[in-house]
């Protein structure tokens, strides 16, 4: 077992949040709550954490050099712009707002609205990449959706709506169940997996 | 406590247990266990074709919390990456591993520590990087490393939302192959659609267990089947007490 | 102890010998092999069983000595007596004939030649000097156990001397043969005196005895002794019961006058005479008529000197040989006609090729009546000679009963040679382990015969599996080369591929505009049309949809709110879906702020509080809330699920400031913000709403908030506003009994029916035309697309099978 002591820890603290969730004892709940306040704390620093990664990774590239140089210059000097300014201004100053409505609100829309031809793309491609039943239904019922979520041509259609409706609530929502009772599963094992002590894939 | 406390802490524990008998049943059951899963096949021939031509193999873990229930398919990227990082650890080019948030890109950066300390190289810290703090911004991160570092390879295990699209785009461009597998129901349909070799369902978390990383996974695997049948049983049993008018 | 003379170089050799340790000749002539039991016994044993199965074998003529009698006369006995006197009288004739040719023949070389000695019968007897018996008379020896009375050494000796050359290789031929066959075995102790001796069982032929007893023996090998043995005989060495009669005085006598009668003659058998000339027996052989003059030479009733024929010409021989004996032959000068005579000197009949060789010599003899033959080396140059002499001269008594058959197998297996008779001063200089003859091969058996294959006759062959020894016919193939289309079609490819090694290919680019390339500008394009046009074009035709029970709900529980309301609003979407999330959740705030609620936004995610703040800067820029008064942002709950816990635990610990760093809550020498006024829990809020692309951090707020907002005396509702994708997984929620959440609002058609609803909200309306041709042409564009990229690829895919059958 690499790093028993560590592990030892996660494994103490897992199972003491895990018991402190179900059996409702006063020490318990209030150990759970502690720990828990400091899962929060650890999360909020690693998120600067991943700040300090990123641009330590775009500095890198800057000095080894590479094709991406430019990009990197870009993402550094406006993440100490964007620093600097929000952090002087304020999160809701203009300035800020000025950045988000004008910068990072266009670009993430615009990377949505590419989506839209992405997967009208990926929708048209599917049959010739894989066909089978599968993907033949797949097509069949994101066309189903399309087609009755809005009025064709300004015309609504008497009954689409409703075949809409059971079509999401029936076999969307039943197929969307199961596959989160897999999930469901599959993050309980790795989750027990890492309390036993059967599995510790970071670390040294 | 409540009913639903006491049956969920039942539950957890038979799951536990389970996973404790199934790790040390022979190692001959566990290995015939596994049934074929064209994606892991594709992936071992992939990678095994990325370190002969000297291209780059890249996993992308998410953008999911290391807190919360979307760790779990970052925690299995990792044991993805453990496992293949061994494997392509020597070739011409060490392979990339990004990530979308700070715990996910420290996390990558020791795994990458501990391979490079077994064999003996000399470790870079790059090699695990995190590439955006925001879904978008991450997937635009993404897009730079497979664009721009002759990537062959893309693996996407971990947390993703509809953003994924435009990474599996990326990947149909560079003619690298992808396979991806994640948590998140929207993206498993995106996937579906987009990715070459996408991951369904529970198909993702098993991912350890075709990768070798242990006889713990293909345990927690057949644990996990068990129990499956388990919850399909009450399902039915339920709803036909339902329709009967019992419950 | 006994001895025996070789009948070659006259040595004396112990009688147990069968081969002269000297000169390796022959001692005891060969018969007919026993049976396999037998087979394994040594020489001795051979000629012990050959002594006891003679009584067996002379009840069965032999095919070669049935032959030469003109009467089948008993071979034992009385009759055998009788048998031997006309014998005597054939041979002597025929002797007569072969001593006038030989004079006739050797020339010079006759003067040289001294009298053949008479041989020396005597079984323990040494040659004498005169008295020396032919090596080839030697070999005539019947197995009879006739002791042999007396023998005149000077004739014997006188006799050997004047045997022809012909006769001798004859003899060395057989003695190489019967040495192979009946396993003699010499000890290199084996004293030299005792080589010496003559072992008249050996060498005696059995004038009456059995045909197989007369064709095992090697007649070429008479053995010639040098030295007469001693007078007397001694029966115990013979291998015959009885001696013929030709042995006797009177026989030799006859044989002396037979003899002298036939030099007078003109030498019939002179090889350059014509073919009239041949003798009558080789004519019966050859299957020709005799001429009259050939009948006077051979007349009818006279033995024909055939192979395998009656022993009564052997009488013939003997006869010659006593004349030989009275000539005078000295042993020397025996020696000297021993050497073959060059080739210029060879007599014509000598010098033949053995053209008629295959006419002349009888069919090959059955391995039951000769013993087995093995190939013997044959001295270089000798071996024509040899087959000359063999094929064209055996005597009638010899030839008669070699069969056809045998004929090939004789002349394939070519007797070796008998080394040559050494003279004495040379044969003592040779070493006693050189000159002791090595231990014999064992003769192998009928058993080992090979009878199939192309080894068929051969013997000693090592045995092979049945597999591999039965012989089968080779399986024919055409030569005509049979291709099959798929094969061409490989070769062809194969040729294509090679022609084309050569070649240098063009590289091919990949074209920059790809049609994929084309495709997605093809879609985008459309897209941007279908969306685009109702926008620039201003058109508001489409209804907007109806309300839903769902939707419905939210406006119940809004319109239920009472004034001054407090109201959490959870920003959970990325800014990417602000164009759907703002417009399916305009309407809703819009009638919250109609209301005169207060508004405490929070976020789960790092950019929720930065898209609240824009929403309602966009949306709700008509309401003029102020930031502080009429609503405050709390920011970013971090760590997920447990943080959302944590602030439903304990809203004040998680999120105490605000984004401008106030302190929002209510505390000890602080008054709270308005909108968190009376608000010391989340219960304590008037409604929660959840705006969230992500049903996972719907998930979240619903098992991890949604239980802190039952009480036993009140409940807060919770509302969610999700996108489209979302819906399908939060909608059990709204659907559960007891419902999780209270209220949905699913994407835009869930906020422009909101929008219908209350009749306020203007981004629903604005985007519902647009958004509703972009479905649309969205979907026609996958039917389209789909439809014909499943053809193409059907095409495509019919064109690679058809290329592929073809090759």
């Amino acid at each position: 077992m690499k790093a028993p002591i560590s592990t030892s820890i996660a494994i103490a603290i897992g199972l003491l949040v895990l018991f402190g969730y179900f059996i409702p004892i006063d020490g318990l709940m209030q150990l759970r709550e502690i720990l828990l306040g400091w899962g929060v704390i650890l999360a909020a620093v690693a998120l600067l954490v991943g700040v300090a990664n990123l641009v330590y990774s775009h500095v890198r590239k800057l000095r080894d050099g590479g094709v991406s140089r430019a990009n990197s210059i870009v993402l550094i000097v406006s993440l100490g712009l964007t620093l600097a300014i929000v952090g002087w201004f304020g999160p809701t100053h203009s300035y800020s707002m000025w950045i988000f409505n004008n910068i990072q609100l266009p670009i993430e829309a615009s990377l949505m609205a590419i989506l839209a031809v992405i997967l009208a793309y990926a929708s048209i491609r599917l049959l010739q990449r894989r066909l089978n039943l599968l993907s033949i239904v797949f097509v069949v019922s994101a066309l189903v959706v399309l087609i009755s979520t809005a009025p064709i041509f300004g015309v609504e259609v008497p009954g689409l709506n409703e075949f809409r409706l059971w079509v999401i609530q029936v076999p969307a929502a039943a197929g969307a169940r199961g596959i989160l009772l897999g999930v469901g599963l599959g993050i309980t094992a790795t989750a027990l997996r890492i309390l036993l002590g059967a599995d510790r894939p970071f670390g040294g | 406590m409540t009913l639903a406390g006491i049956i969920g802490l039942i539950f957890v524990l038979f799951f536990a247990g389970l996973i404790i008998v199934f790790t040390f049943t022979s190692r001959k059951l566990q290995k015939s266990y596994l049934r074929e899963i064209p994606a892991f096949m594709k992936l071992r021939n992939a990678v095994g074709l990325v370190v002969e031509a000297g291209t780059r193999l890249h996993l992308s873990l998410g953008r999911g919390e290391i807190i919360g229930p979307e760790s779990s398919v970052g925690l299995v990227g990792l044991s993805a990456l453990a496992r293949i990082g061994h494997t392509t650890a020597n070739s011409d080019r060490s392979p990339v591993a990004t990530s979308g948030t700070g715990p996910l890109g420290i996390l990558s950066q020791d795994t990458f520590g501990s391979i490079s300390r077994s064999i003996g190289a000399e470790f870079d810290p790059l090699n695990g990087r995190v590439s955006g703090l925001t879904p978008f911004s991450y997937a635009a991160g993404v897009l730079s490393v497979i664009n721009d570092e002759n990537v062959g390879v893309n693996i996407l295990i971990g947390n993703f939302g509809s953003e994924v699209a435009l990474i599996t785009e990326a990947g149909e461009r560079a003619n690298s192959l992808t396979v991806a597998g994640t948590d998140n129901i929207t993206a498993q349909a995106i996937l579906y659609a987009s990715a070459q070799e996408p991951l369904i369902g529970e198909e993702t978390y098993a991912s350890g267990a075709y990768l070798g990383a242990g006889s713990s996974h293909i345990a927690s695997l057949r644990a996990q089947d068990l129990l499956r049948w388990v919850l399909i049983s009450i399902i039915l049993i339920g709803a036909i007490l339902k329709l009967a008018g019992v419950l | 102890m006994s001895e025996i003379r070789c009948p070659m170089c006259g040595k004396l050799n112990p009688a147990e010998l069968e081969v002269c340790q000297f000169c390796e000749a022959r001692l005891k002539p060969l018969k007919v092999p026993p049976a396999p039991d037998e087979s394994a016994q040594t020489g001795q044993e051979q000629n012990h069983s050959y002594r006891e199965n003679e009584a067996e074998s002379e009840a069965e003529p032999t095919n070669w000595l049935s032959g030469l009698r003109e009467d089948e006369v008993s071979r034992e006995g009385e009759p055998q007596e009788e048998s031997q006197s006309e014998f005597e009288a054939e041979a002597t004739e025929w002797l007569s004939r072969i001593q006038i040719d030989a004079d006739s023949d050797m020339g010079t070389e006759e003067e040289d030649h001294e009298p053949i000695p008479p041989v020396d019968w005597s079984p323990e007897g040494e040659l004498t000097d005169q008295v020396e018996f032919p090596d080839w008379l030697t070999g005539l020896r019947s197995d009879s156990e006739q002791p042999i009375e007396s023998w005149d050494e000077e004739e014997v000796s006188q006799q050997e001397s004047e045997v022809p050359e012909w006769l001798q290789r004859l003899r060395e031929r057989q003695t190489d043969d019967t040495e192979q066959e009946l396993e003699p075995q010499f000890p290199p102790e084996e004293n030299i005196e005792q080589a010496s001796e003559l072992s008249v069982d050996e060498t005696i032929p059995q004038a009456s005895g059995d045909e197989d007893e007369i064709a095992g023996r090697q007649i070429e090998e008479d053995v010639v002794p040098e030295e007469s043995g001693e007078a007397g005989v001694d029966d115990s060495h013979f291998p015959f019961e009885e001696v013929p009669d030709w042995r006797s005085e009177e026989v030799t006598e006859e044989a002396e006058s037979q003899t002298s009668d036939h030099s007078e003659n003109e030498p019939e058998w002179d090889g350059s005479e014509e073919k009239e000339d041949i003798p009558r027996w080789l004519k019966e052989l050859s299957g020709k008529e005799l001429s009259d003059d050939e009948e006077e030479l051979f007349p009818e009733g006279e033995p024909v000197a055939t192979p395998g024929s009656s022993p009564d010409t052997v009488g013939d021989v003997f006869d010659v040989v006593k004349e030989e004996e009275k000539a005078g032959i000295q042993e020397e000068e025996l020696e000297q006609v021993s050497p073959l005579p060059e080739e210029g000197e060879l007599p014509d009949w000598l010098k033949e090729p053995a053209a008629n060789a295959e006419e002349i010599i009888p069919e090959s003899r059955t391995g039951d009546d000769f013993p087995e033959e093995e190939s013997s080396e044959v001295p270089v140059g000798e071996e024509d000679e040899i087959e000359l002499v063999h094929a064209s001269d055996l005597p009638d008594w010899l030839g008669k009963e070699f069969s056809e058959e045998e004929q090939p197998e004789e002349l394939a297996q070519e007797p070796e040679l008998s080394p040559a008779v050494l003279p004495s001063w040379l044969e003592a200089m040779r070493p006693v382990e050189d000159a002791a003859p090595k231990a014999p091969i064992e003769p192998d058996t009928p058993d080992n015969l090979e009878t199939a294959g192309p080894l068929a006759g051969l013997r000693g062959v090592l045995s092979a599996p049945i597999e591999i020894a039965r012989v089968q016919k080779p399986p024919t193939y055409s030569a005509k080369i049979h291709v099959t289309d798929s094969q061409r079609s490989h070769a062809e490819l194969l040729k294509n591929m090679i022609a084309k090694e050569g070649k240098s290919q063009p590289f091919l680019r990949s074209p920059v505009i790809s049609p994929q390339l084309i495709l997605r500008w093809t879609i985008a394009l459309v897209l941007l049309l279908a969306v685009l046009w109702p926008i620039i074009t201003g058109s508001q035709g489409a209804m907007l949809p109806i309300y839903t029970p769902e939707t419905s709900d939210v406006n119940r529980i809004i319109n239920d709110l009472p004034a001054d309301s407090r109201v959490l609003l959870a920003f959970d979407y990325q800014p990417g879906l602000s164009g759907e999330m703002d417009a399916a959740a305009s309407a809703v705030i819009d009638h919250l702020m109609l209301r005169g609620a207060y508004l405490t936004l929070v976020s789960t995610s790092t950019s929720g509080p930065i898209v609240g703040e824009h929403f309602l800067q966009k949306t709700q820029a008509a309401h003029d809330y102020t930031n502080g008064i009429q609503y405050i942002n709390l920011g970013y709950i971090p760590g997920g699920p447990s943080g959302l816990l944590s602030f439903a635990e304990n809203p004040q610990n998680t999120l105490p400031y605000t984004l401008e760093s106030q302190s929002a809550w209510e505390s000890a020498g602080n008054q709270a913000l308005p909108p968190l006024q009376g608000i010391h829990g989340i219960l304590d809020f008037s409604m929660v709403m959840v705006m969230t692309d992500n049903p996972d951090t719907a998930r979240a707020w619903i098992e991890q908030v949604q239980p802190h907002l039952i009480s036993e005396d009140k409940s807060t509702p919770l509302i969610m506003v999700a996108s489209a994708q979302a819906e399908p997984l939060i909608r059990p929620y709204y659907e559960s009994n007891p419902k999780q959440i209270q209220g949905l609002i699913a994407g835009l058609q869930g906020g422009a029916a909101y929008s219908r609803l209350t009749g306020r909200g203007e981004l629903p309306r604005k985007y519902w035309d647009a958004f509703s041709l972009g479905l649309i042409i969205a979907a026609m564009l996958i039917i389209a697309g789909g439809i014909f990229t499943t053809m193409v690829t059907a095409l495509q895919g019919d064109k690679r099978v058809e290329g592929q059958e073809k090759i």
